[in-house]
């Protein structure tokens, strides 16, 4: 986000124009502005909690709105608006954002259920724990959702996909400790992660064809797609992506388990936009990809979800479960509407995919009052809420009502328009599992009404929750408004549309094949609602025979597994003998270093090279020789001496004759320093052991054979590999330091010094952090003991 | 019972110590010397002081957090590194002034300096937490 | 002098691996120790050419700078580590009540 500001100041300053080519610069900054507003409420909503539980909800609105209004009037004034900035120009890739007409579909859905939400969640957030992360999160997911929607690039959408996914996570997760929230979250995240990984694929494939992430050059490239070899591995791992973010079978079972989250989260995140995400790229993605093989891959996957999705929400009783598998249900019949490529398929799902929002939006809302009210969140229990909740029960009605597709609501429009899409295909199975998918979806849908406000009263007494019953009201009328006036959106659908088509339903044009289907439906439905209880049964009993060939079965053994192998390679290969670390460490590095010896042939090996010491046999030679041979005895000593005190001491003193070999090897820097750390070395290990109760090593004789074999090996295997590489040595990066400009570039004529602070300055950074870390661990651990 | 002579010694090694290591900073750049010379020198200077007088001593004496001194020279360090940016230079670039000042003439002053400060601070910050932990100090570090 | 220099490093790496083999947890930071120490002069060994400090403006063959500025890093970092095993060993010895890693009870899940 901090580019979007960067870029946003410069264009501010009329900086150079070139960052914004050939478009009018005022233009562009407001398309940036309505992408940033939800960020930047995300990044205030911490702190505007502190100001009151309610603040953030409405801080939350009115951003929302403003990103609304902001792309409407842009819409209005300007039409199509791009935005180009270079971002990492050297790999192709773009801050690209376009405004069209599909992108402001989806970008006012995405702002205006936002916004709603957010008004909403003032007041059901108010009492919860968890509000501060909430905000954050569904700041972040909201302008994550509107960056995927306006991306004009194909890495920008990426990105934003991925962010989506991960504030969904977030939001899942929010109860921390609860296990039943953190394994939903889990499962979300590795389903449509899954998914994420997948449309990455399919994006380097695609751009690998086209040559570019731009969106708009891989739109029309269609024909070049279709035809390349990539194509059924691109299309499988797209399919794959749109099934696993919108909740398609197989991949459908993070959707109900998502629903621990708060039930804002539910309406917003997974009904109204997040899982929209998927439809969104099948709308935006059909021009390339559609072929036979489109058509056959996703429209027996589409309606079969809805169909499943139907029969899972009959045999459902939580009252957001219930919804869940509705939202599957419909999210399969939005995915058949896109894979029957025709132009009314697009526009019934593109219409369905508004209707949908607002009026499982409104369900999710209804749900949320009535939990809220009632404490309770079981269907059985509860009934006849109408007196009690009279604005709550009209916005259900109305929501329910769409949702089944009973004119004059939104619903019946969109759901006409798919029937009538299905009856075109000429595939006979196509409208046949249509008009049983409706059937479900009528069934439950008036069921889901009816218990919960018709009939006798059931549940305590309760108040109905004033300013939670609004915002569903909102969108009830809203459903009711889209079914009478659908002109509306119809016009900016047929934008949406290929150049040309236009897509008009209405209330007053029908279609007889499509009539008849809702009339089918209808009757199913009907059937059906007079039998609930019964098929509600029947289908718990199906569920349970079917219960081990379930995904959720699937999803467990895959699960189990991958933490079954983890756990059994950390208990092989970790088993708390730091002996046998050790020897693993030895031999692993010991080949790794040999290796490479053996294919050289002729090179010099052990007594070929000679290596002598520089210039004649002088004093110095000599004094190094004595200083040498004395840091090995020391060494040893070290290594063997019994008394802990005496081997410490001998450490010391082969780290003071180190230093003068440094010395004698004209490194003064370095025996200055060698001293310096051996002394406070010294002074540390004597601390140490004096505050230690065991002061003498015991031997080990059992070990000492093998470990003494083992040095010997390093020794010889140490000599076979430094000695040709002391011999072959190139010095000449050395000489590159010595050159005479050093001193005029860096000021300095001490060459190791200026190594490090200049040329080297990053590594030096680097280890000065190492340091200051060790120290900080030190003082961690020392600190927790005392605690402990 | 530290002696008296200890004492003395240890005391005046302390200052000269610190002294010399801030000589051994500064000349870094163009004789023996640099950040991590006098950071181990200065670090090695009050090691000895905690040899010699105790650990009780020392803590009353020098109320500092090293911890936070190698935070400074951490920070010190990263803000000489990103400075040459500032001049539109790339990261690390020497910047170089020659100023004139009185009695001294003319002065040379590298950027590659503060860089070298910022490494002192972390070394000796880093190192004196090492020692204080090990010793067992209680309310600082 | 036949290598002289690489004898002495091979013996160096041979000594920290004996050390670090013994299951005594303070000697195997005194191997570690040496261990730092061997790679140190290694690195030393492979610039040791030239025979003045490696000053600009110096008279004679200057060293090589390069392994100096690496090593001169190398010694303060290896006493950080060193000093941070031995932390661990002290608590480790204090809280499982032995000298011995194999003895150490919480290192095994």
């Amino acid at each position: 986000m901090p580019l979007i500001y960067l870029y946003a100041s410069r264009l501010l300053l009329r900086a150079p124009n070139s960052l914004v080519d050939g478009m009018a610069v005022d233009v562009g900054l407001w398309l940036l502005i309505a992408l940033s507003l939800p960020f930047l409420f995300a990044i205030l909503a911490p702190i505007l909690g502190r100001l009151g539980p309610r603040v953030p909800g409405w801080v939350g609105l009115g951003a929302g709105v403003a990103s609304f209004l902001i792309l409407l009037v842009l819409w209005g004034a300007e039409g199509e608006v791009r935005v180009d900035l270079p971002w990492i120009p050297s790999a192709g890739i773009a801050f690209a954002l376009r405004l069209n007409p599909l992108s402001l579909l989806f970008g006012l859905i995405a702002t205006g259920m936002g916004a709603l939400i957010f008004g909403y969640s003032a007041s059901y957030m108010a009492r919860e724990r968890v509000a501060g992360p909430f905000y954050l999160y569904m700041g972040l997911f909201m302008g994550a959702m509107l960056g995927l929607i306006l991306a004009g690039d194909l890495i920008l959408l990426f990105l934003f996909w991925e962010l989506t996914t991960l504030s969904s996570f977030l939001l899942i997760g929010l109860e921390k400790g609860e296990k039943r929230s953190t394994d939903a979250a889990l499962k979300a995240l590795l389903l449509t992660g899954l998914g994420g990984i997948a449309l990455l694929l399919a994006f380097l494939a695609l751009a690998s064809v086209v040559g570019s992430f731009d969106l708009e050059l891989v739109l029309g490239a269609g024909d070049q797609v279709v035809a390349s070899g990539l194509y059924v591995p691109i299309l499988l791992l797209f399919v794959v992506a749109v099934l696993a973010k919108s909740a398609q079978f197989p991949f459908h079972i993070w959707l109900p388990d998502a629903m621990v989250a708060p039930t804002p989260v539910s309406a917003y995140l997974h009904s109204a936009a997040m899982v929209k995400a998927g439809i969104f790229l099948l709308a935006l993605f059909l021009p390339v990809l559609v072929s036979d093989l489109w058509i056959l891959v996703l429209l027996p996957l589409g309606i079969g979800t809805m169909i499943l999705g139907g029969l899972q929400a009959i045999r459902a009783t939580d009252l957001k479960r219930i919804l869940a598998y509705s939202t599957i249900s419909q999210l399969g019949l939005l995915a058949s509407s896109f894979a029957l490529a025709t132009v009314l398929g697009q526009g019934a799902g593109l219409l369905h995919t508004l209707n949908h929002a607002v009026m499982k939006g409104a369900l999710f809302l209804v749900a949320g009052a009535v939990i809220y009210a009632t404490g309770m969140n079981d269907i059985r229990e509860l009934g006849g809420l109408r007196r009690a909740m009279p604005l709550t029960a009209i916005a259900c009605g109305l929501a329910a009502l769409s949702l089944a597709g009973v004119p004059p609501l939104g619903g019946f429009l969109s759901k006409e328009a798919f029937f009538e899409a299905t009856w075109e295909s000429g595939l006979l199975w196509a409208p046949i599992l249509g008009v049983i998918g409706g059937g479900l979806t009528f069934a439950y849908a008036w069921n889901f009404f009816s218990r919960l406000f018709l009939g006798p009263r059931r549940g305590g007494v309760v108040v109905e929750p004033k300013a939670l019953a609004i915002p569903a009201l909102i969108l009830g009328a809203l459903a009711l408004t889209l079914g009478i006036f659908p002109g509306l959106v119809t016009g900016l659908i047929s934008g949406a549309l290929s150049p040309g088509e236009v897509f008009a339903p209405s209330l007053l044009q029908w279609n007889v094949p499509a009539a008849i289907m809702s009339l089918l439906s209808a009757f199913l439905g009907l059937l059906l609602i007079w039998r609930y209880a019964d098929t509600r049964a029947l289908l718990q009993r199906i569920a349970r025979g079917l219960r081990r060939v379930t995904p959720n079965r699937a999803y467990g053994a895959f699960v189990g597994g991958v933490q079954g192998a983890g756990q059994r390679m950390a208990l092989a290969t970790q088993n708390g003998s730091l002996r046998r670390y050790s020897l693993v460490l030895f031999i692993a590095v010991g080949a790794a270093l040999l290796l490479p010896l053996i294919p050289l042939q002729g090179a010099p090996l052990l007594i070929d090279t000679v290596v002598t010491l520089p210039g004649p046999a002088s004093l110095r030679t000599v004094a190094l020789a004595i200083v040498l041979v004395a840091m090995i005895v020391f060494a040893v000593l070290a290594a063997v001496l019994r008394t802990t005190l005496h081997a410490v001491l001998s450490l010391s003193g082969m780290g003071f004759l180190l230093a003068m070999a440094f010395m004698l090897l004209n490194a003064p820097d370095l025996a200055m320093t060698q001293v310096l750390v051996e002394l406070v070395l010294l002074v540390i290990f004597l601390i140490v052991i004096y505050k230690l109760p065991l002061r003498a090593i015991k031997p080990s004789p059992r070990r000492r054979a093998s470990d003494l074999l083992l040095a010997l090996g390093i020794l010889i295997g140490i000599t076979a590999v430094v000695n040709p590489s002391l011999a072959t040595f190139d010095s000449s990066v050395a000489e590159f330091y010595l050159g005479p400009d050093l001193v005029n570039e860096t000021g300095g004529t001490n060459v190791v010094n200026v190594i490090i602070t200049d040329f080297r300055g990053f590594d030096t950074l680097g280890e000065i952090s190492v340091i200051a870390l060790a120290a900080l661990a030190l003082y961690t651990l020392f600190r927790r003991r005392r605690r402990g | 019972m530290v002696s008296v002579v200890a004492r003395v010694v240890t005391t005046t090694v302390l200052y000269v110590g610190i002294l010399f290591s801030i000589s051994l900073l500064l000349a870094g750049h163009n004789s023996p010397g640099g950040g991590f010379i006098a950071g181990a020198m200065t670090a090695s200077a009050f090691t000895l002081l905690y040899v010699v007088f105790g650990r009780e001593y020392v803590e009353t004496r020098f109320r500092i957090r090293f911890r936070s001194i190698s935070a400074l020279g951490l920070a010190i360090a990263v803000f000489f590194l990103l400075l040459p940016l500032a001049f539109g230079l790339p990261l690390l670039s020497s910047l170089i002034w020659t100023i004139q000042l009185p009695l001294l003439g003319e002065v040379k002053l590298v950027s590659a300096v503060g860089f070298d400060v910022g490494i002192y601070l972390a070394v000796v910050g880093a190192i004196l937490t090492i020692v204080r932990r090990s010793a067992g100090g209680e309310s600082l570090g | 002098m036949v290598s002289l220099l690489v004898l002495v490093i091979a013996a160096l790496f041979a000594i920290a691996a004996y050390a670090i083999r013994h299951g005594n947890a303070i000697r195997m930071v005194i191997g570690l120790s040496i261990l730092a120490n061997a790679v140190n002069f290694l690195i030393i060994s492979v610039g040791f050419k030239g025979d003045v400090a490696p000053f600009v403006g110096a008279a004679g063959t200057p060293a090589d700078p390069l392994v100096q500025a690496l090593i001169l890093t190398a010694i303060v970092i290896g006493l950080g580590v060193t000093a941070f095993a031995l932390g661990l060993a002290y608590v480790l010895i204090r809280e499982e009540e032995s000298t011995e890693v194999e003895d150490f009870r919480r290192l095994k899940g």
